[in-house]
């Protein structure tokens, strides 16, 4: 019997907590048009409609607003109507060690890639940047390694001359955004292709959006994989030693 | 309970942080190795000919260096006055009669200098010369002002000026003979100029200068020579061929045979974990030299390798590439032979070209893929490839060409096909097939996820010259009797049958004589 008591309690748990996570994306519902959003909109039990020459406010009764509780790890904001805020997670960016070690005379290519997903359940979706903390990206002490500087869009493919020293990244992944996608031969900014390994850019110290989605992805979440490249040109002199770029990636609500 | 419900509960909205924005860093890293310190050896047989009144010509044997050399720093009496990536020189703009000093030094890409040369000296030529049997100074009628000569890759432009009017008469050859030919002025004048076309390029040719006066006297004003540019060779070397590796403990032992083209210098073989390396910047480098084989230690614990090998000549052109894979013993090959099979399909994936639509040309001349899908070719000389650009699938990493051809273990040898800068075909040019037979032959399509796209094939029957001069019309292991000139072979035969016929005649009359 009190074994029965334990299970129920959890279960009853488990459904609160579930249910307050999609409130959003249950209770809430969703309309928009072309130039704007409602998040939520309610059936009434009471309240009434005012307006004047500016304004039109819907009021309700009959529902509580149980209040706001937080902790160091979550906000929680309980009852009917209280501000809505969405829920958006970035997870999975590791640090990248591109391979192979270059040669320092002949040149050559290292690769290297991290991948992350953005959940959220915001209704107008979410948008994923990326960054560069210095400039050039890529640094050891007073030598650097360039950013890759493609000609507008970015190169179908990396392109090292002799006399390049670069890096660049390429995302990829199912939302990235159309600077990205490709003709599927080799332009990039055109058509709906998202060929492996092409369209490179380098980074900059300004955020540049990289993905991005109009629709809640809530529990999934979209994946975007970040490819980096180092390419030495056989004719640089490149010096040697560990050069190192501090990259952020941030994933804003739409 | 209560307690129980609202941690479960805990637990479950703590996923779920509401946020305005997450945020990840990380560092992204890249090592680069240590520079060479190695620097190239000294230039050798270091030459100095005088040209002309304002021109030395220099030439000496190529530095070697454990990377590459970058070029060569040519001195003049102490002070650099040019760099170069050839083993010549020209200088020009010289005072008549001087001499000058030489030497120079070598470095290689990472800026390491070699040792000077030898130091030669020499003088450039006089700036009037007399005849023989001229007293030199004003009075004399064969009396050369100046002396220019201008040679190209395929001849040459002497110009002279004469102290008196005269019909000039150039002669010249590669001996002193002058056996090549004479080039004789119609009219009198100081001025002359005499263009001499039909030469062989970096060729050394003996000349002399004779002046006729109007009273019909003449006599030979000077004798020199020149030397011929050399060509601005862009054409690639044969692709290495036999290009195989084999695993040893966690060992990679290649081998290869280098190709025979007479400017060949080096090759360079790149190592890659990911795919093949597809030129040179393309991984690691990991053999530099002219020799066969090659012991890579210690590589497969990561697993596959893959491996490219590139030729280069001494004017620093590159072949396309041929590659192997190497996987960890008892793992599966990553090479995917596509089936060799009678009656294997002959092409495979969406391509939009065939077997036939390739190009293949023996020394310049294009070979046709018959019907049958099959391509006669001379054994004994190398092939080139090629695939049309516009023909090539739009994602396309890269485009092999698969063929089996004198390997030690009988694989097959994998060769890139490269595209070229104006991107209208990809080219390679691969070695002789070096043995007579009938085998099969791939262009293997791979995409940018390393996998095949699709293949096309067909057959390629090496074949030999014959005697007669015909190509590819008779094996090397037809009858001994078919590299006999026809016409011998009939001569032959009537002699025979002369003689059967005087035997038999000659028998049968003395047969008729005992009876």
């Amino acid at each position: 019997m009190r074994l029965e008591f334990i299970y129920s309690s959890i279960i009853a748990g488990i459904l609160t907590g579930t249910s307050l996570c999609s409130l959003s994306s249950v209770a809430a519902q969703v309309m928009q048009s072309a130039s704007y959003q409602i998040q939520s909109d309610s059936i009434n039990v009471g309240g009434g409609l005012s307006s004047s020459s500016n304004f039109e406010l819907e009021s309700t009764a009959g529902e509580l607003a149980t209040g706001e509780s937080s902790s160091s790890n979550y906000e929680l904001k309980a009852g009917y109507q209280q501000m809505q805020e969405v829920f958006l997670a970035l997870t999975g960016a590791t640090a990248v060690s591109l391979s192979p070690t270059l040669p320092g005379v002949t040149g050559g290519t290292a690769n290297g890639s991290t991948t992350v997903t953005v959940i959220t359940d915001s209704p107008s979706g979410y948008q994923l940047t990326i960054k560069a903390e210095g400039s050039p990206a890529m640094q050891k002490g007073a030598d650097t390694i360039a950013d890759y500087t493609p000609s507008g869009d970015p190169d179908f493919t990396f392109t090292t001359g002799a006399t390049d020293s670069h890096f660049g990244y390429s995302p990829e992944g199912v939302d990235v955004v159309q600077r990205f996608l490709d003709n599927g031969t080799d332009t990039c900014n055109t058509g709906s292709a998202e060929t492996a390994g092409a369209c490179w850019d380098g980074l900059t110290t300004s955020a540049v959006a990289i993905a991005s989605n109009t629709d809640a992805n809530h529990p999934l979440g979209a994946t975007t994989t970040v490819t980096f490249r180092v390419g030495i040109g056989g004719s640089v002199l490149q010096p040697p030693g560990t050069y190192t770029a501090t990259t952020t990636l941030t994933a804003l609500p739409l | 309970m209560r307690i129980l419900f609202l941690i479960t509960a805990f637990v479950f909205v703590s996923t779920c942080v509401p946020v305005f924005a997450a945020e990840e860093t990380f560092i992204v890293e890249t090592t680069v190795a240590d520079a060479d310190t190695t620097p190239p050896t000294a230039p050798s047989n270091l030459t100095a000919t005088p040209i002309s009144t304002s021109r030395i010509d220099l030439a000496w044997d190529a530095s070697a260096d454990d990377v590459s050399i970058a070029g060569y720093r040519v001195f003049r009496d102490a002070v650099a006055i040019a760099t170069t990536t050839a083993t010549s020189y020209a200088d020009t703009g010289l005072t008549a009669s001087t001499t000058y000093s030489y030497y120079l030094d070598a470095f290689d890409p990472t800026g390491n200098t070699s040792s000077s040369s030898v130091a030669v000296a020499t003088t450039t030529r006089a700036e009037t010369v007399t005849n023989t049997g001229g007293g030199g100074g004003g009075g004399n009628v064969f009396y050369l002002d100046s002396l220019e000569i201008v040679p190209n890759e395929y001849g040459v432009r002497i110009q002279y000026v004469t102290r008196s009017s005269l019909r000039g008469v150039v002669r010249w050859g590669q001996s002193a003979a002058y056996e090549l030919g004479a080039s004789s002025e119609e009219t009198f004048s100081r001025t002359h100029e005499t263009v001499l076309t039909g030469l062989l390029p970096g060729t050394r040719y003996l000349f002399s200068l004779e002046g006729v006066t109007p009273s019909g006297g003449g006599q030979v004003i000077i004798e020199s020579s020149f030397t011929t540019n050399t060509l601005d060779d862009t054409t690639p070397p044969t692709n290495p061929r036999a290009f195989s590796g084999t695993a040893s403990g966690t060992d990679v032992v290649l081998s290869w045979l280098n190709p025979n083209d007479s400017d060949f210098a080096s090759v360079r073989i790149i190592r890659s974990d990911r795919f093949y390396p597809l030129d040179t910047a393309d991984g690691w480098l990991v053999y530099e030299g002219s020799g066969t084989s090659f012991h890579d230690v210690d590589v497969l614990a990561g697993g596959t390798q893959y491996y490219a090998i590139f030729a280069y000549d001494i004017h620093g052109n590159i072949s396309s590439g041929a590659v192997t894979a190497v996987s960890p013993e008892g793992a599966p090959s990553v090479s995917e032979t596509p089936p060799d099979e009678e009656g294997a399909p002959y092409s495979v994936g969406p391509l939009e070209f065939s077997f036939a639509d390739l190009i293949f040309s023996q020394d310049g001349e294009r070979r046709f893929v018959s019907d049958d899908n099959t391509l006669v070719v001379d054994g004994g000389k190398p092939v080139t490839v090629q695939l049309p650009y516009n023909l090539a699938p739009e994602a396309l990493k890269a485009a092999v060409f698969q063929a089996r051809m004198q390997n030690e273990d009988g694989d097959d040898t994998l060769f890139l096909l490269r595209a070229d800068e104006d991107k209208e075909f990809y080219t390679a040019t691969i070695g002789p097939f070096t043995e007579a037979g009938i085998t099969s032959a791939f262009v293997v399509m791979y995409d940018f996820l390393n996998s095949q796209v699709g293949y096309v094939r067909g057959l390629i029957d090496s074949r030999f010259v014959t005697s007669d001069g015909e190509t590819g019309e008779v094996a090397v292991d037809a009858p001994w009797f078919t590299t006999i000139p026809i016409v011998l072979r009939l001569s032959i035969f009537v002699c025979i049958v002369v003689m059967l016929v005087i035997v038999t005649y000659s028998r049968r009359k003395a047969s008729v004589v005992q009876m």
